[in-house]
C-alpha cells in the first residue's frame, strides 16, 4: 500500500545474544516496514527470533545492529517503548481487577481518569463480545474471553501500532477459527495499524494485507507477500483458489510443500 | 457474508464452552456440620472412655469435667487469657509490620538481600529456649520479653513468604506494564503488592498460629499472670482438670484468631479466592 504513510519501520534489523563462540545470531539484516492501517503478519518457523523481534518493536530490547524509525523518527528502541501497543501470547489480565478495570488500564497509566476511562471502554464491551461480564474478575472467564478481553486492552491504550504476539496460540482451533474471524471484522473499523506474529499460516493470510515469511535462525526476510485478497474476509475465504494458491507460495518458502509436510 | 453497514455492530463470536457460571459452594450446614460432627465423636469416646475404664481425673480428665472447670473458673481464665491475647496481638503486629518492611527492603536492593538474607535464616536457628531467658534478664517480668518472643516467632515467615510474593509476579506482566508506559515505582505498587498479597496472607496464617505458642512460651520463663504461667502454675498442683481447661481456652484463643486473618484474607483479596474456585471448576 504505498499510499499510505509508513509507520513503522525496521532496516537491516540485528540481535546478538552472548559473545564469541556462544554467541547466538537471533535476527539479521532483517527489513520490515507497516504502513498506516495496514495489517502485517510476520510467520516463520519456530527459533527464527520472531520473539526477539516483537521485544525490540516494543522498546523491551534494544538491537545490535540496525535502525528503527516509528512515523518518521529514527532511534533506538528504548523511543518505542510505551508508544507501540503489545499484546503478549498469554492474557495476562490481573485477577485482582475486574474485567473493565483491566481493559482501562492503558487509559489509566496515560492519565485518563477512571470514570472516563471506563465509560470510553464499555462502549466498545458489545464488539469485544464482553457485555454483561464488566464486573467479572478473569478467573471466571473462558480463553476466548480473556483474549479479547487483552485485546480490548491493547485497543484501548490507544497505540496506532499494535504488535500482536499469536495471539490466539493458547486456544483449541475451533475458537481460534471464530476468533480470526471476529478479529478481522473488528478491525475494519477504525483500522488500527497491526503487526501480528503467528505460525499459523492461514490466520496470517486471513487477516492480513501483507505477510512477511522469516527463514530459520538467524532471523531474515525471505518473502514479502502482499496478499491482495477483497475484504471484508470471511472465512470460506480460506477454501478458496486464490488462498490456496497463496498459501501453497508460503508454505513452499517455509520450507515445505504441501506433500511433505507432516 | 454480507458487508457489514454498522461498523458498531458486534461481529458474530466464536461459539465457546460457557463461562464457569455461579460459585457452587457449601452452604452454612456443610460447612459447618462436618467439623462438629467429628468433635462430638472424638469428645463423646473420649467421655465414655475415662466413665468405663474409670480414669483418674489426676491422670486424665474427661471433657464434661473440663468443661464445668471452664465455667467454674470463668474470671480466672478471662483474666489471664486477656493477658495473653495482648502479649499475642501486640507481638503478632510487631513481627509482621517489621517482616514486611524488611521483606519489601531486601526485595528493593540485591545488595541488602545478599547481605541480610543468611543472617535471617541463621536467626532461625538460635532457639527461643536460649534466648527467651536473657530476655527476662534484660526486661524483667514485664510483657516486653513475651512481646518480643512472639515477634520473633511470627517474624521470619513473613519475610520468607513476602519477598517470595514479591517475587512471584510474573515477569512477562511486567514487561506488558511498561510498554503500556507504566513506571517502575507504580509497576510495584499496581503489579508487585497485588499479586504478592496471597503469599503474605499464607505467612500471616502460619504466624498467628506460631505466635499463639510464643506468647505461651514466653510466660513460661518468667512471668506472674497469663494462660501459659497458669498452665505451669496448674501443672505444679497436679490440677489437671484446670490445666485441661487452661488448654482449651488457649486453643479456642487460637484457633479464632487464625480463622480471623483467613476472614481478613478473604476481604482483602477476595479474587485470590473467586480465581481458585473458578479454576477447579474448570478442570
Amino acid at each position: 500500500m504505498p499510499d499510505r504513510p509508513i509507520r513503522l519501520r525496521a532496516s537491516g534489523l540485528g540481535k546478538r545474544f552472548g559473545a564469541g563462540d556462544r554467541a547466538v545470531q537471533a535476527l539479521d539484516g532483517l527489513d520490515l516496514e507497516v504502513a498506516e492501517g495496514e495489517f502485517v503478519s510476520v510467520i516463520g518457523p519456530s527459533g527464527c527470533g520472531k520473539s526477539t523481534l516483537f521485544n525490540i518493536l516494543a522498546g523491551l530490547e534494544e538491537p545490535t545492529a540496525g535502525a528503527l524509525e516509528l512515523d518518521g523518527a529514527r532511534g533506538g528502541a528504548s523511543g518505542l517503548l510505551g508508544r507501540v501497543g503489545y499484546m503478549p501470547q498469554r492474557d495476562l489480565l490481573m485477577p485482582w481487577r475486574t474485567i473493565l478495570d483491566n481493559t482501562i488500564l492503558g487509559l489509566e497509566v496515560a492519565g485518563v481518569g477512571r470514570p472516563e476511562a471506563r465509560r470510553q471502554a464499555l462502549e466498545l464491551f458489545p464488539a469485544f463480545g464482553l457485555a454483561g461480564f464488566e464486573r467479572r474478575r478473569p478467573g471466571e472467564l473462558s480463553g476466548g474471553m480473556r483474549q479479547r478481553a487483552a485485546l480490548l486492552r491493547t485497543f484501548l491504550a490507544g497505540r496506532e501500532v499494535i504488535l500482536l504476539d499469536e495471539p490466539f496460540g493458547a486456544l483449541d482451533s475451533l475458537t481460534r477459527a471464530g476468533m480470526q474471524q471476529w478479529l478481522v471484522q473488528v478491525w475494519e473499523e477504525p483500522r488500527k495499524t497491526i503487526l501480528l506474529i503467528t505460525h499459523d499460516v492461514d490466520e496470517a493470510l486471513f487477516l492480513s494485507d501483507r505477510v512477511y515469511v522469516l527463514s530459520p535462525r538467524p532471523g531474515r526476510v525471505v518473502l514479502s507477500l502482499d496478499v491482495d485478497l477483497p475484504r471484508p474476509r470471511a472465512y470460506e475465504l480460506t477454501t478458496s483458489e486464490p488462498f490456496v494458491e497463496r498459501k501453497q507460495l508460503l508454505l513452499e518458502r517455509l520450507g515445505m510443500t504441501l506433500g511433505e509436510a507432516s | 457474508m454480507p458487508a457489514r453497514t454498522d461498523p458498531r455492530a458486534a461481529p458474530p463470536l466464536p461459539e465457546e464452552p460457557p463461562a464457569p457460571s455461579d460459585r457452587r459452594r457449601p452452604g452454612l450446614a456443610g460447612r459447618v456440620l462436618p467439623p462438629l460432627a467429628f468433635s462430638l465423636l472424638v469428645l463423646g469416646a473420649w467421655q465414655i472412655y475415662t466413665e468405663l475404664a474409670d480414669i483418674s481425673p489426676l491422670l486424665l480428665p474427661s471433657p464434661w469435667q473440663v468443661a464445668q472447670s471452664v465455667v467454674d473458673n470463668a474470671s480466672l481464665f478471662a483474666r489471664n487469657a486477656l493477658v495473653t491475647l495482648q502479649e499475642i496481638l501486640i507481638g503478632f503486629a510487631l513481627g509482621s509490620a517489621a517482616g514486611i518492611a524488611l521483606a519489601v527492603l531486601l526485595t528493593y536492593s540485591r545488595l541488602a538481600e545478599r547481605a541480610v538474607y543468611p543472617w535471617l535464616v541463621a536467626s532461625q536457628m538460635v532457639p527461643i529456649v536460649a534466648v527467651a531467658p536473657i530476655l527476662v534478664v534484660w526486661f524483667g517480668f514485664t510483657i516486653v520479653p513475651k512481646v518480643i518472643v512472639v515477634a520473633l516467632v511470627c517474624f521470619f515467615p513473613i519475610v520468607v513468604n513476602t519477598i517470595d510474593g514479591l517475587k512471584a509476579v510474573d515477569p512477562e506482566m511486567v514487561r506488558l506494564m511498561r510498554t503500556l508506559g507504566m513506571s517502575r515505582p507504580r509497576i510495584m505498587r499496581s503489579v508487585r503488592v497485588p499479586s504478592a498479597l496471597p503469599y503474605l496472607f499464607s505467612g500471616l496464617k502460619v504466624a498467628m498460629a506460631l505466635s499463639v505458642i510464643g506468647a505461651v512460651f514466653g510466660e513460661w520463663v518468667g512471668a506472674s499472670e497469663g494462660l501459659g504461667y497458669l498452665m505451669l502454675a496448674l501443672n505444679n498442683q497436679l490440677a489437671t482438670v484446670d490445666l485441661f481447661a487452661a488448654v482449651l481456652v488457649l486453643s479456642v484463643i487460637g484457633i479464632v484468631l487464625f480463622f480471623l486473618v483467613g476472614l481478613v484474607e478473604r476481604l482483602v483479596i477476595p479474587w485470590h479466592h473467586e480465581s481458585r474456585r473458578a479454576l477447579q471448576q474448570q478442570q
